[in-house]
C-alpha cells in the first residue's frame, strides 16, 4: 500500500506540475511593462521636447549646423567644426528625424481612425505644422531624401522598410500643402484640445494657427529664387489670404524647458551639466556685431576679457580652426539659464521673410517697414532698450535708406542683389541666432555672409562653407539600392560639397 | 526546513534492498580511488567513486560480476559476494569504460556516445581556485573559449562552446545537478560602467564534484531550445555513504598582482609642442596647419628658453605663450590657464634635462595668491620635471584574496549528508575595490524505502562588493586616465596623498581639471555596489517500480535577488552635480521534471532510456530609480533628488512544456545506437509556431571490441557519428509593439511608439549539427586520443536587424540568417612515465573553429556586432567569417605599398572602411604536465594559447595619439622627427601618392613625386616617401586610422601551476583522527609567454567586455590582469 501511495503522490505531483497548459499564454506574453495605447497628446509632448534635444543641441545645432553659418563653434575637439564629423551624429540626426515624424503619424493616423470618439482634428493639425517642420529641415540638410515611401514600416497594406528618395521640390510642395491642410483646420474651432502634450503653446490654438502659416512664409522664401511662381501663390494664400501669422513676440515657437534635471535646456545642459566647454562665439557674428555697434553682442556673447578701462573686448574664434580657448563664450541668455528656451521660429524671422518679399516684389508692401520691424522684433526678444534699437537702425550699416553697400562677392542668380537686400539678409542672419539650421539654410540662399571653407578642412579647396550634410552609413548599408539609385548621380563631392540644394542657385560657389 | 526534516530521517529504519557498496583502493599503497567506474558487467548499470573512494551501485537481479576501472590503473572484475565489495586495481591502463554525464544530469558510459563529452574533475578546478568558476575552465576543454574579461574584481569570463553560433546570445546553459541555473550577466558595455560579473561566479568551486561540457548539438538536444550554445553540466560533490563524520577543512591565500601593464615612455612630460624636434622645425609646421605662420622659432632661443616659453619680445611665440599656446609646460589651474595645463597628452618638454617647472603638486608662491580674488591665478612654485617611471603601476596594489570552507559529511547506508560552508574575501588590485562571497551547501540522500529514494541540493550565495571598479571609456575607469590621457612627470604618491583635498580654486585635487578625476577620487567616492542573495538546488524523488524501470520526479528552482548602486560625488567630473542610481532584480526559474527511466538486456541485446517531461516557468523583474543630480553632497539617497527622478518598472514571465525521449540500444557492449527527441512549447512565440521539435540519433562502435583486436599496441579503438537538430525560442514580448514611457516632462507623461518593427510570423531558430569522432588508446592505454569532426549550422535566426530609420523603426526582429561552424577538436593524453615513484602525464586539448557567415538577410550586407572609434565595426558579413573588423585602414597599392600624401608626409587613409581581420582565433588549445613522485608530490603545470584573430586595441591607439606609450618616443623620434617607412611602418613600402574614385565608386591610385617646391609630378613608377615629420603630427594622426591599432591576439600563457604535497599516510596515520593533509603553492596568470609583436603596447591581448557580442574584438582600457600567487592547505578530519 506505501508503494502505492508514493507512487499516485508522484504521479500526482507529476501531473500538477504538467497540467499546466497554453491556454493562458496569450496573456503570458503580452507586455505588462508598457501600453499598447497612449493619449496622443503624450506623443506629441514626447516630439516637441525631442525636437528641441535633438536637433538644437550641442551634437546638432552647436558643433555643425551654427558653425557652418558662422555663429557658434568649437574651440576645443575642434574636428566637427572642420567637418571631421562624427558618424553617430549624422546617423542620429537622421534617425531622430524619422523617429519623431513617425510618432506625429501615428497622431494623425488616430485622429483620422474612424472607431475614435474622440476629436483630435487640433492634434491632429499640430501635428502637420511639426511634420512640415522638421521635413523641411530635413529636407534642407540632405535634399533628397525618403519622403512619399517613409515611414511605412508597418503599414498594414504595404509595408516597406526600404523606401524610396524623393526630390526637394516634391518635398517642398508637399511640406506647403500639409501646412495649409492644418492651418485650415486649426482655424476650424471644433477640433479638440490639443491637451498637455502641447508644451510648446500651451494648447494655444491661435499660435499654432499663425506658427502654420508662418512656415509656409518660410517655405515659400526658401524656394522663391528657383521656383518664383510657386512662391508668390503662396505668398498669396497667406498674404493676401489675410491669414494669421506671427504678429509680435508673443508668438514665437519657443521650446521652454522646465530648468531642472533631466528637463534643462540643451545649451545649458551641455555647459552646466555636462561641464563641457568646448564652445565659442565665432569670429563671424562677432566681427559683424562689431562692426555695427550692434547692442544684441552683450547678449549674444560674453566679453573674453576686459580692457584697462573696464571695456569688453570681444573675441570669435575662426569657424573650424584649432583648439583656442581664448575666446568669447555664448551669451547667458542662450547658454547659462537652465529653464531657458529653443527657438522654432521667431516672429523677427517673418518680418524679415516679408522684407524680402516686398523689396524683390512677390508681395505689394512697404519693404522698410518690415525690415524695421524685423530689427526691433529682434532686440526687444533680446531685451535691448528702444533708445539703443533707434540708434542702430540710424546706423549707416543698418539704416534702410543709408547708402552704405555691401560687398557681395558671390549673389544668386535672378534678381540681383541689392543693398537692401543685403541689409535684409544681414539682420536676418543676426536675429536667427540659436536656429541651427535655419540660419546655415538661409546662409546657404543668400550666401550673406559669405562664409569660407574652415582652415582645417581635409576635403581640399572650397570657397564656401558646406552645401549638404553628409548621408549616413546607416542610410547606404540599410537601404543602400534606394540610396545609390538616387544620390549616386547628384555629384555630390566629399560628403559636403558638390551637389546644391534645388533652391540654392549660387553661382561660382564650390 | 527540508534539512532538518532530511536530518531527522536519517536515523529511520532501513528497508531491504538489493545495494552493493564498497571502496576501490590502489593495491600499491591503499590509497583510495576518487572517480573510478563501478559497473555490472554485461549492463550500462554503472557509477562512480567518490573523493574517498567509495562508490554505493544498484544492481540488477542475477548481477555477478562488477567491472571495476580507473585512470592509471588497469581494470579489474570481481564478483558480487555481498552487500560490500571492495576492490583493490592495479596500477597500469588508462581506464576505458569511464563513466561521464550527459544531457539531464544521467551518468552514461563514455564508451556507449555518439558524441564528444569532456569532464574535469572537481579537484582540478578547486585546487587552482578563481574567484569566477568559469574562468577555471580555461585551456582544460578543447573547443571550449575562455575569456576573462579584465583583472578587475568581480569581472566576468565569457565562454563559448564550438565558436559563436548566433547573432544574439552565446553563451551555453548551465545545469546543476539536473538543475539549469541562471549564468545572468548584464551587458557590459564598452562605453563604461561596471563589470558586474556573470551569476555562475555565485559557484564556489569547492562544492563541484565534476563538470561535464557538453560541445555540440548532438549532446544537448535532450535541452531543446536551451542547449543551442552547449551546455555545462556541474555535479555537485555527495556525502560518502560510510559511517560516521567526516571533517575537512581547507583554506587558501592568493596575492594578486598586475602582471601585464602598457609599456610607457619615460622622455618627455605632460604638454604638447614641447619636444626638440617642435622646437627645430615642427614649431612652425604646426602652426601653419591652423593658418598662422609663426615663422622659424628665433635661432637664439635654446630649448631650455623654448620650454620656459622664453620669445624675444613682439615674436608670435609670445603672443602664444599669452594666450597659454606657448612650447612647454606651465602649471596655473589644470583647466587651461597655464600653458597646456589642460592638456592631458604626453608632448610635452624633455623629463631628463633638469627643468624645473610648475606643476599640480608644486608649492604654491603664496606671494602671488590672492584667495579673497576672484580673477587672480595661483602661481605654483616650480619643481624639478622628471620622469615618474612607476606611476601607473604604483596606484595599483597587491590584491589579496582568502578562500576558508569546511564541510562535514557523514550518514550510513540509508542517509547521508554534505554540509559545507565557504567564505570567500577579495581585495582587488584597484583601491577600495573588492568582493565577499559566503556559500552554504547542503546535498543528502535519503532511502525512504526500499524501493524510493530522494535526493536534495541546497544551496545559499551571498556575493557582495562595495565598490566595482568602472571599465570602458569612462571617466570611472582609472586606465582612461593613467592608462593614456596622463603625464609621465605626474607623481602618484601626491594624488594619493590629498585626493580628499581641494585646490585654491575648490576644485578636487588633481594634476588636470579638463577631463579626469583624480584616480584615487574615483575609487574611494564614484562607487558601485552590488549584492546578490541566491538560493538553488532541487529535491529529486526517484521510485523503482522494478528492477529495471524507476520513475523520478525532479523539482529544481534558482532563485535570486540583486541589488546594485552607484554614487558620483559632486564635483565629479562627468557628474559635476552628482549621481546616484540604485536597481533591484528578482529573477526566479522553476523546473519540473518527470522521468520515466529504463534499463532492460536480452542476451547480447540491451535497450536502456527514458520519457519524461518538463515545465519551465521564468520569472524576472526590474525596479530601478535614478537620481539625475543631487541636492546635499555625501547623501545616497532618492530623498535628496534635485530635478525629476527617473523610475524604470520592469518584469517578464515566461513558460515552456516539453515532452522527450532518450533510446538507447546496445549490442555485445561494442554497437551503440542513442536516439533522443525533444518537443518544446514556448510562451514567447506566436501560436502557430510555438511548438517545435528537436530529434537527434547516434551511434558508437568500439572496433577493437568488435573485431577481436586485442594487442599490447593498440588498446582501444572506436568511431562515433552523429546528427541533431536543436533550436532556440526568444524573450518574452517580441511580438507586439508598444509605446515607451519617457521622464515626465513637468509632470507631464511622454510615450513614443517602438522603434523596433514587431516581427510577423516569428519561428524558432534551428541548429543542425553532424559530428563524428575516433578515439584510440595506445601501449596499455598509456598513450589515447580523442577526434573530433563536426558541422553545425545555425539558420533562421531570430535577430534584431538594424533598418533604414526611413521606413520609421530602426530595428526589426526577423527569422533569418545562417551562420556555420565546422571545426576539429583533439584531446590527447600521454602517460609518458609511470612507475610508482614517478608518474609523468601530459594532457593536450586543442581545437579549430571555422565560423562562417553563410548569409544574413535579404539584400543586407553586415550585421554590426560591435562598434568604435572611427566608425569602425565588428560585424557579420556573408561569406566572412563571424566578426570582422570594417574600419579605416592605411590606402595600399596593388603591391601593398602603403600611400603617403606627399604634403604632409603621413599615409592616406582608405576613403572608405576596408576589412581589417576578424576576430575569430585560428585555433586554442592548452597543455598540462602532471608530476608526480611517491604520491606525495605533484606538480601541475598548465598552458594555453591562442592563435589567430585580432583585437582593436585603444589602449594602443590614444596611448600612441596621446604620446604616452614607449614606442612613441623611440630612439631620437621626438628629437629628429620621422620618416614613414624608416622609423615607423618600417616594414612596409611606403610611396608618395594619391587616389581618384571613378563614376563607379572605383579607386584608382596615382603615383606623385613632390618637388621639393609644395608642388608634384604624377610619375608612373612610385617614389619612395622620405619626409620627416614630427612624432607629434604622425602618432596623433592615428585618429585618421584604424589600422595601425590592429593587433594581432595571440597568445600563450603560463596559466596554472600547483606544487601539491601531501602529508604520507604513515604520518597521518600517526596523528589518528586526521586522515590527510594537503599543502598546496598555486599560481594562476603567471606569465604572457607570448603576444604578437604587432601588440607594442603590451596590452593584455585576452580581452573582453562581458557575456554578450557586444564590445567584441575590442579592447578599450582593460583593467590589467592579475597574476595571482598563493597556497591552500586542505586537512581531512
Amino acid at each position: 500500500m506505501r508503494k502505492v501511495k508514493f507512487l499516485t503522490l508522484i504521479l500526482l505531483a507529476g501531473i500538477f506540475t504538467f497540467s499546466s497548459c497554453t491556454k493562458h499564454w496569450e496573456e503570458l506574453n503580452t507586455n505588462p511593462n508598457n501600453p499598447s495605447d497612449v493619449p496622443a497628446t503624450n506623443i506629441l509632448g514626447y516630439v516637441i521636447q525631442g525636437i528641441g534635444r535633438s536637433f538644437f543641441n550641442d551634437w546638432q545645432g552647436m558643433n555643425n549646423f551654427l558653425s557652418y553659418a558662422g555663429q557658434v563653434t568649437k574651440i576645443q575637439y575642434t574636428d566637427e567644426a572642420h567637418y571631421v564629423y562624427r558618424e553617430s551624429t549624422v546617423n542620429a540626426a537622421w534617425r531622430d528625424y524619422y523617429r519623431y515624424l513617425y510618432n506625429l503619424q501615428t497622431i494623425i493616423k488616430k485622429a483620422n481612425d474612424g472607431d475614435n470618439d474622440r476629436n483630435e482634428q487640433h492634434l491632429k493639425a499640430a501635428a502637420m505644422v511639426l511634420s512640415a517642420m522638421l521635413w523641411q529641415m530635413a529636407t534642407d540638410q540632405w535634399e533628397v531624401i525618403p519622403f512619399r515611401e517613409a515611414l511605412k514600416g508597418d503599414d498594414p497594406n504595404h509595408p516597406n522598410t526600404n523606401p524610396k528618395y524623393d526630390t526637394q521640390d516634391t518635398i517642398y510642395y508637399a511640406i506647403n500643402d500639409m501646412l495649409k491642410t492644418a492651418s485650415n483646420l486649426l482655424a476650424n474651432p471644433a477640433g479638440g484640445p490639443l491637451g498637455e502634450g502641447d508644451i510648446l503653446f500651451n494648447g494655444d490654438l491661435s499660435k499654432w494657427e499663425k506658427f502654420a502659416n508662418s512656415l509656409r512664409l518660410r517655405v515659400a522664401i526658401r524656394m522663391s529664387y528657383v521656383d518664383e511662381n510657386k512662391a508668390r501663390e503662396i505668398f498669396n494664400e497667406v498674404i493676401g489670404g489675410n491669414l494669421p501669422i506671427m504678429q509680435s513676440n508673443d508668438d514665437n515657437a519657443f521650446i521652454w524647458w522646465p530648468g531642472s534635471n533631466p528637463w534643462y535646456e540643451p545649451w545649458y545642459y551641455n555647459r552646466h551639466v555636462r561641464n563641457r566647454d568646448d564652445h565659442g562665439m565665432a569670429k563671424t557674428i562677432i566681427d559683424t556685431l562689431l562692426s555695427f555697434n550692434d547692442p544684441r553682442i552683450g547678449v549674444y556673447a560674453k566679453p573674453y576679457a576686459y580692457d584697462s578701462l573696464g571695456n569688453p573686448i570681444y573675441v570669435g574664434q575662426v569657424e573650424g580652426a584649432g583648439t583656442n580657448t581664448n575666446v568669447s563664450r555664448i551669451g547667458a541668455r542662450f547658454r547659462d539659464d537652465p529653464a531657458g528656451f529653443t527657438p522654432l521660429m521667431r516672429y523677427a524671422e517673418v518680418e524679415f521673410i516679408l522684407a524680402e518679399a516686398a523689396q524683390r516684389g512677390l508681395i505689394t508692401g512697404d519693404a522698410k517697414a518690415y525690415y524695421e520691424a524685423g530689427v526691433r522684433a529682434s532686440m526687444k526678444e533680446n531685451g535691448i532698450a528702444d533708445t539703443l534699437i533707434d540708434a542702430y537702425l540710424a546706423n549707416p550699416k543698418v539704416a534702410w535708406d543709408s547708402a552704405y553697400a555691401f560687398h557681395m562677392s558671390q549673389g544668386p542668380a535672378g534678381p540681383t542683389y541689392d543693398d537692401h537686400l543685403a541689409k535684409i539678409y544681414i539682420q536676418k542672419w543676426i536675429a536667427l541666432f540659436k536656429q541651427g539650421q535655419e540660419v546655415w539654410a538661409e546662409q546657404r540662399r543668400t550666401d550673406f555672409p559669405p562664409l569660407p571653407e574652415a582652415p582645417l578642412s581635409p576635403y581640399g579647396t572650397h570657397n564656401r562653407q558646406p552645401f549638404r550634410y553628409p548621408y549616413p552609413v546607416d542610410e547606404k548599408n540599410l537601404n543602400g539600392a534606394n540610396y545609390h539609385a538616387a544620390v549616386d548621380g547628384l555629384g555630390i563631392k566629399d560628403d559636403f560639397w558638390g551637389r546644391q540644394m534645388w533652391w540654392d542657385v549660387r553661382k561660382g560657389v564650390h | 526546513m527540508f534539512i532538518l526534516a532530511f536530518f531527522s530521517l536519517i536515523g529511520m529504519q532501513a528497508f531491504a534492498q538489493k545495494t552493493v557498496s564498497g571502496t576501490v583502493t590502489s593495491a600499491d599503497d591503499g590509497s583510495t580511488i576518487p572517480g573510478a567506474t563501478v559497473k555490472v558487467k554485461g549492463t550500462t548499470v554503472a557509477t562512480m567513486t567518490d573523493l574517498d573512494g567509495k562508490y554505493t551501485l544498484e544492481v540488477p537481479d542475477g548481477a555477478t560480476t562488477l567491472e571495476v576501472s580507473a585512470i592509471g590503473f588497469q581494470t579489474a572484475e570481481v564478483e558480487i559476494t555481498g552487500e560490500t565489495v571492495d576492490v583493490a586495481l592495479q596500477p597500469g591502463d588508462v581506464a576505458l569504460d569511464e563513466v561521464v554525464i550527459t544531457a539531464l544530469g544521467i551518468s552514461r558510459e563514455k564508451k556507449a556516445l555518439g558524441y564528444a563529452v569532456q569532464d574535469i574533475g572537481g579537484d582540478d578546478l578547486a585546487k587552482v581556485k578563481t574567484e569566477n568558476v568559469v574562468s577555471s575552465l580555461t585551456g582544460k576543454i578543447a573547443g571550449v573559449q575562455i575569456t576573462q574579461s579584465s583583472g578587475a574584481v568581480g569581472a566576468s569570463a565569457r565562454i563559448v562552446v564550438r565558436g559563436n553560433n548566433s547573432f544574439n546570445y552565446n553563451q551555453p546553459l548551465f545545469v546543476v545537478d539536473g538543475t539549469p541555473i541562471s549564468n545572468f550577466s548584464t551587458e557590459v558595455s564598452q562605453w563604461g560602467g561596471a563589470d558586474f560579473g556573470n551569476a555562475l561566479m555565485d559557484i564556489d568551486p569547492e562544492n563541484i564534484e565534476s563538470i561535464s561540457v557538453l560541445k555540440g548539438a548532438n549532446a544537448t538536444a535532450l535541452y531543446g531550445s536551451r542547449g543551442a550554445n552547449g551546455v555545462i553540466l556541474i555535479t555537485t560533490k555527495k556525502a560518502a555513504k560510510k559511517k560516521g563524520i567526516g571533517v575537512k577543512v581547507s583554506s587558501g591565500v592568493t596575492f594578486d598582482q598586475v602582471y601585464i601593464l602598457p609599456y610607457y615612455q619615460n622622455k618627455y612630460g605632460q604638454g604638447y609642442l614641447g619636444s626638440e624636434y617642435m622646437w627645430k622645425k615642427g614649431y612652425r609646421d604646426f602652426w601653419l596647419a591652423y593658418g598662422i605662420d609663426v615663422g622659424d622659432v628665433p635661432s637664439q632661443i635654446s630649448y631650455e628658453q623654448f620650454v620656459y616659453n622664453q620669445w624675444p619680445e613682439g615674436s608670435w611665440g609670445e603672443f602664444l605663450a599669452s594666450l597659454g599656446y606657448g612650447a612647454g609646460f606651465s602649471y596655473v589651474d589644470g583647466n587651461w590657464g597655464g600653458t597646456w595645463d589642460g592638456m592631458d597628452e604626453s608632448w610635452g618638454p624633455r623629463l631628463d634635462q633638469g627643468f624645473n617647472i610648475p606643476q599640480f603638486d608644486s608649492p604654491i608662491d603664496s606671494m602671488h595668491y590672492n584667495p579673497d580674488s576672484t580673477v587672480a591665478k595661483v602661481f605654483y612654485h616650480p619643481t624639478p620635471w622628471v620622469s615618474h617611471p612607476d606611476n601607473v603601476s604604483s596606484f595599483f596594489q597587491t590584491g589579496i584574496t582568502l578562500d576558508n570552507s569546511v564541510e562535514v559529511s557523514g550518514g550510513n547506508q540509508n542517509a547521508n549528508a554534505r554540509f559545507s560552508v565557504s567564505q570567500l574575501k577579495v581585495k582587488g588590485t584597484i583601491p577600495n575595490t573588492d568582493l565577499t562571497r559566503y556559500s552554504v551547501n547542503f546535498a543528502g540522500n535519503l532511502k525512504l524505502s526500499s524501493r524510493l529514494t530522494a535526493t536534495a541540493n541546497l544551496t545559499y550565495v551571498n556575493n557582495h562588493s562595495d565598490n566595482l571598479p568602472g571599465g570602458g571609456y569612462d571617466v570611472n575607469n582609472v586606465m582612461q586616465s593613467i592608462g593614456s590621457w596622463f603625464g609621465r612627470q605626474i607623481n602618484m604618491a601626491s594624488l594619493r596623498e590629498h585626493w580628499n583635498e581641494f585646490d585654491p580654486y575648490g576644485n578636487p585635487y588633481n594634476w588636470n581639471h579638463s577631463y579626469h578625476n583624480n584616480p584615487y577620487w574615483t575609487v574611494y567616492k564614484n562607487t558601485t555596489n552590488r549584492t546578490r542573495d541566491r538560493v538553488f538546488g532541487n529535491l529529486t524523488f526517484k521510485y523503482d517500480i522494478t528492477d529495471w524501470l524507476n520513475i523520478m520526479l525532479r523539482l529544481g528552482n534558482d532563485y535570486f535577488t540583486e541589488t546594485r548602486s552607484h554614487r558620483e560625488a559632486i564635483k565629479s567630473m562627468d557628474y559635476p552635480r552628482g549621481h546616484y542610481w540604485k536597481n533591484t532584480r528578482v529573477n526566479n526559474e522553476f523546473n519540473g521534471d518527470l522521468f520515466l527511466n529504463f534499463n532492460k538486456s536480452f542476451g547480447d541485446f540491451a535497450i536502456d532510456g527514458f520519457f519524461g517531461a518538463n515545465y519551465m516557468r521564468h520569472n524576472y523583474s526590474y525596479v530601478g530609480v535614478e537620481a539625475p543630480e543631487l541636492v546635499a553632497d555625501n547623501l545616497y539617497n532618492m530623498s535628496n533628488v534635485s530635478g525629476t527622478p527617473s523610475a524604470t518598472d520592469y518584469q517578464s514571465h515566461k513558460e515552456t512544456n516539453s515532452l522527450f525521449s532518450s533510446l538507447n540500444f546496445s549490442y555485445k557492449s561494442w554497437l551503440f545506437l542513442n536516439t533522443t527527441f525533444r518537443r518544446d512549447w514556448s510562451s514567447t512565440l506566436p501560436k502557430e509556431h510555438w511548438a517545435y521539435n528537436y530529434p537527434s540519433v547516434g551511434f558508437s562502435f568500439i572496433f577493437t571490441d568488435a573485431l577481436g583486436i586485442e594487442s599490447n599496441f593498440l588498446s582501444f579503438g572506436k568511431i562515433r557519428a552523429s546528427w541533431a537538430q536543436v533550436g532556440n525560442d526568444t524573450d518574452p514580448y517580441m511580438l507586439t509593439g508598444t509605446y515607451t514611457s519617457l521622464t515626465p516632462y513637468n509632470g507631464i507623461p511622454l510615450f513614443r511608439y517602438t522603434t523596433t518593427l514587431p516581427p510577423v510570423g516569428l519561428m524558432p531558430e534551428m541548429t543542425t549539427s553532424i559530428e563524428a569522432g575516433l578515439e584510440m588508446r595506445f601501449l596499455n592505454n598509456r598513450f589515447g586520443f580523442d577526434l573530433t569532426l563536426y558541422d553545425m549550422k545555425s539558420r533562421d535566426q531570430i535577430m534584431t536587424i538594424d533598418i533604414a530609420p526611413s521606413s520609421g523603426f530602426t530595428q526589426q526582429t526577423i527569422n533569418a540568417g545562417e551562420i556555420e561552424n565546422k571545426g576539429i577538436e583533439l584531446v590527447a593524453n600521454f602517460n609518458f612515465v609511470h612507475t610508482k615513484a614517478f608518474d609523468w602525464r601530459m594532457d593536450i586539448n586543442w581545437s579549430k573553429d571555422k565560423n562562417m557567415v553563410n548569409k544574413l538577410y535579404g539584400n543586407l550586407e553586415s550585421y554590426q556586432l560591435s562598434r568604435t572609434w572611427k566608425g569602425m565595426t565588428v560585424e557579420a558579413r556573408p561569406g566572412q567569417e563571424f566578426g570582422v573588423f570594417n574600419g579605416i585602414g592605411y590606402l595600399r597599392d596593388k603591391q601593398g605599398r602603403i600611400i603617403i600624401n606627399p604634403n604632409t608626409g603621413m599615409p592616406v587613409a582608405t576613403p572608405d572602411p576596408i576589412i581589417l581581420g576578424s576576430v575569430v582565433p585560428d585555433w586554442t588549445g592548452g597543455i598540462r604536465n602532471t608530476f608526480r613522485l611517491f604520491n606525495q608530490v605533484s606538480l601541475s603545470v598548465l598552458v594555453d594559447a591562442r592563435f589567430g584573430g585580432k583585437l582593436f586595441s585603444v589602449t594602443d591607439w590614444f596611448g600612441a595619439y596621446a604620446g604616452i606609450l614607449k614606442y612613441t618616443a623611440e630612439g631620437d623620434i621626438r628629437a629628429n622627427g620621422l620618416v614613414v617607412g624608416r622609423d615607423v611602418l618600417s616594414d612596409q613600402q611606403c610611396v608618395y601618392g594619391d587616389y581618384e574614385t571613378d563614376e563607379n565608386g572605383n579607386i584608382h591610385i596615382i603615383y606623385l613625386k613632390p618637388n621639393g617646391d609644395g608642388t608634384v609630378d604624377t610619375v608612373s613608377s612610385p617614389v619612395a616617401n622620405t619626409d620627416t615629420v614630427s612624432a607629434q603630427n604622425y602618432f596623433e594622426g592615428y585618429w585618421n586610422y584604424n589600422e595601425p591599432s590592429m593587433i594581432k591576439a595571440d597568445y600563450v600563457k603560463l596559466r596554472e601551476v600547483a606544487l601539491t604535497y601531501s602529508l604520507p599516510k604513515t604520518i597521518t596515520n600517526k596523528l589518528g583522527f586526521v586522515q590527510g593533509v594537503d599543502f598546496s603553492l598555486i599560481g594562476r596568470n603567471l606569465a604572457l609567454l607570448y603576444t604578437d609583436k604587432s601588440n607594442r603596447a603590451h596590452i593584455d591581448p585576452e580581452t573582453g567586455f562581458g557575456t554578450t557580442l557586444s564590445g567584441v574584438g575590442i579592447e578599450q582600457y582593460q583593467i590589467p590582469a592579475t597574476r595571482s600567487v598563493g597556497f591552500k592547505l586542505t586537512v581531512k578530519f
